[in-house]
């Protein structure tokens, strides 16, 4: 079973890569499989979890209000009316509560999340006060007395590379904590580059909301604000590409590593064989087309 | 130099997936070890939750994601978890994405089993319930109600881990690990912000953008980004494993990204048409 779930995984996963080289049966073949099985799961998973856990158990046990249990069954049916063009009307009871009972628990939410705290979080003070209190003294005392006693530690003997690196990542937090802590309670360098990361923000913030201002002309003052607005988007869209990258690489490289595994002779050689099978295919499939196409020009 | 660049900016743009691909299969056969991967500040804000909290915390871990982005979220909901039960927290799994029961199960099968966990008593696998966010609400006031039975079919009551959980409240910590919506952005929405438990998680890189706001706003405890984030967190909890080992390739094929964007670029300034020219 499991070599030829190896099969499988490898033969789909060369079959969607093909498509890089072009559009072939074996990506097409992929393609409508990821389809039909995305669905098939989602219909067996909603079966068990839905209909067999929330319903049928339900009304299969002896509380007294297990009916109560039909009133949203009836409700979801009502949605599959919409196939019949005579009673379809009735599908807009179904409508009327998803999107009731939908908005009313997204609107208050995503305004709280998205809005409100978000707004809260921007409009801090561009200069941080010191904490004089005496448990910042002590925390920053605390962490001081920390990184000192986890700079001073001797490096064991026949320390390895890995070892001393970690030895070393353990001092540089260590320090990061006390300089943290220190920005809390007095003005350090660390605090000024807090603050400045909030000044970022501030003028970020302002200046996209500017740009996207369309009621005023965009000239003198406004006109260079707005332009500072387009600077943060064009960092903005940088940042998400090369974020993009990454993530890409990282699924290409999660792919590599299954394809390298499955490999090994206790799989049957998979993506060695698959390879070879479908570059031979795929060869075959150029030279035939190119006979065809030579005898549509001639 | 010019018709170089030409016959660079024609190229078949194949030999670039090409080169690609081998920048990013060679590191699997031969280890570079490329110096650079520190703990981001964000992933050890995640660590240092999860290693100041007292055994036997119970944390609720979110499965947000699907075979898709395995490759990036997997390795940290393994470092997570072996952070988790080597504290000794108990651990409740589950997932919003109905494409990543499976998978989500088998991870969580994993780490337990490497750890000794014991299922029921250590850590339990709730599994997925349609409804989106309609799912985080529902278990904010009754788990119980939500998830009557776990994956495998058992009473959900029966299980002694889940004997003292009744309210989403009721965790210590919640952990989503998410690809996309639903994921970090639902569980802030409708659980941390309304009903005021402590939050953290993971995301794809894609994503990292978009998730940070609620760190730097104060709605979540750190952020574990992409298979960088896990390698970050393999290092802080001094096991590295598939993300640790995969940085060389996502480094190789960065810097032949950059090559490629840069001479782009050259080739562009080169070959464009110059004013007044023919």
């Amino acid at each position: 079973m499991e070599i030829f779930g190896a099969w499988l995984a490898v033969g789909l996963t060369l079959f969607m890569f093909s498509f890089l080289y072009k559009d072939n049966p074996f990506y097409k073949v992929g393609e409508n499989l990821y389809v039909g099985i995305t669905i098939g799961y989602f219909v067996i998973q909603l079966w068990y979890k839905t209909w067999i856990d929330k319903v049928w158990d339900v009304l299969k046990g002896e509380a007294h209000d297990r009916f109560l249990v039909l009133i949203p069954v009836v409700i979801g049916i009502l949605l599959l009316t919409r196939f019949v063009p005579k009673i379809s009307w009735m599908s807009r009871w179904a409508f009327a509560f998803v999107i009731g009972y939908g908005s009313g628990l997204a609107i208050p939410a995503t305004l709280t999340t998205s809005v409100v705290i978000q707004a809260q979080a921007t409009a801090k003070p561009l200069i941080t006060m010191p904490d004089k209190s005496e448990a910042a003294a002590k925390a920053t005392e605390g962490a001081k007395a920390n990184a000192e006693k986890v700079a001073a530690a001797p490096a064991p003997a026949g320390e390895t590379t890995e070892a001393k690196a970690k030895r070393e990542e353990g001092v540089r937090v260590a320090r990061y904590k006390y300089l943290n802590a220190r920005s809390q309670s007095e003005y350090s360098f660390l605090t000024a580059y807090k603050d400045f990361t909030t000044i970022v923000i501030f003028v970020g913030v302002f200046s996209v909301l500017f740009y996207f201002f369309f009621s005023i002309e965009h000239k003198g003052p406004v006109r260079v604000f707005s332009r500072i607005g387009i600077l943060f988007l064009m960092i903005y869209f940088g940042a998400s590409y090369g974020n993009t990258v990454m993530g890409r690489l990282s699924l290409l490289y999660g792919r590599i590593l299954d394809l390298k595994d499955y490999s090994r002779p206790m799989y049957g050689c998979a993506t060695p064989v698959i390879l070879v099978l479908m570059i031979a295919f795929l060869a075959f499939l150029h030279v035939k087309n190119k006979g065809k196409e030579e005898e549509h020009a001639a | 130099m010019e018709p170089f660049f030409k016959k660079l900016l024609a190229m078949d743009r194949r030999w670039i997936f090409l080169a690609l691909g081998l920048a990013v299969i060679f590191p699997t056969f031969i280890h570079l070890n490329l110096p650079g991967l520190k703990p981001s500040p964000n992933v050890t804000a995640v660590y240092d939750l999860i290693e100041g909290m007292p055994e036997g915390s119970k944390v609720l871990v979110s499965f947000d994601f699907d075979p898709a982005s395995k490759p990036e979220l997997a390795p940290q909901g393994v470092a997570v978890l072996r952070h988790l039960f080597r504290k000794k927290h108990k651990v409740v799994a589950m997932g919003l994405w109905v494409t990543g029961v499976t998978m989500a199960k088998d991870i969580v099968t994993r780490s337990a089993k490497e750890s000794n966990a014991k299922y029921g008593e250590d850590y339990v696998y709730l599994g997925w319930k349609p409804g989106n966010f309609a799912v985080i609400e529902n278990m904010a006031g009754d788990i119980h109600g939500c998830f009557p039975k776990d994956n495998d079919g058992n009473e959900t009551a029966s299980l002694p881990l889940m004997k003292g959980i009744h309210k989403l409240a009721e965790f210590d910590l919640v952990v989503s690990l998410a690809a996309g919506s639903p994921g970090i952005d639902t569980w802030i929405a409708y659980g941390s912000d309304k009903y005021h438990f402590k939050m953290t998680g993971g995301t794809t890189a894609v994503n990292v953008g978009s998730m940070a706001q609620y760190v730097q706003a104060g709605q979540m405890v750190g952020l574990i980004g992409a298979m960088r984030g896990a390698a970050e967190y393999e290092l802080l909890i001094d096991k590295r494993a598939d993300a640790a080992a995969g940085m060389d390739a996502i480094s190789l094929g960065h810097y032949l990204i950059v090559i490629f964007v840069l001479l782009g670029n050259i080739a562009y300034f080169v070959t464009r048409p110059r004013k007044g020219g023919a």
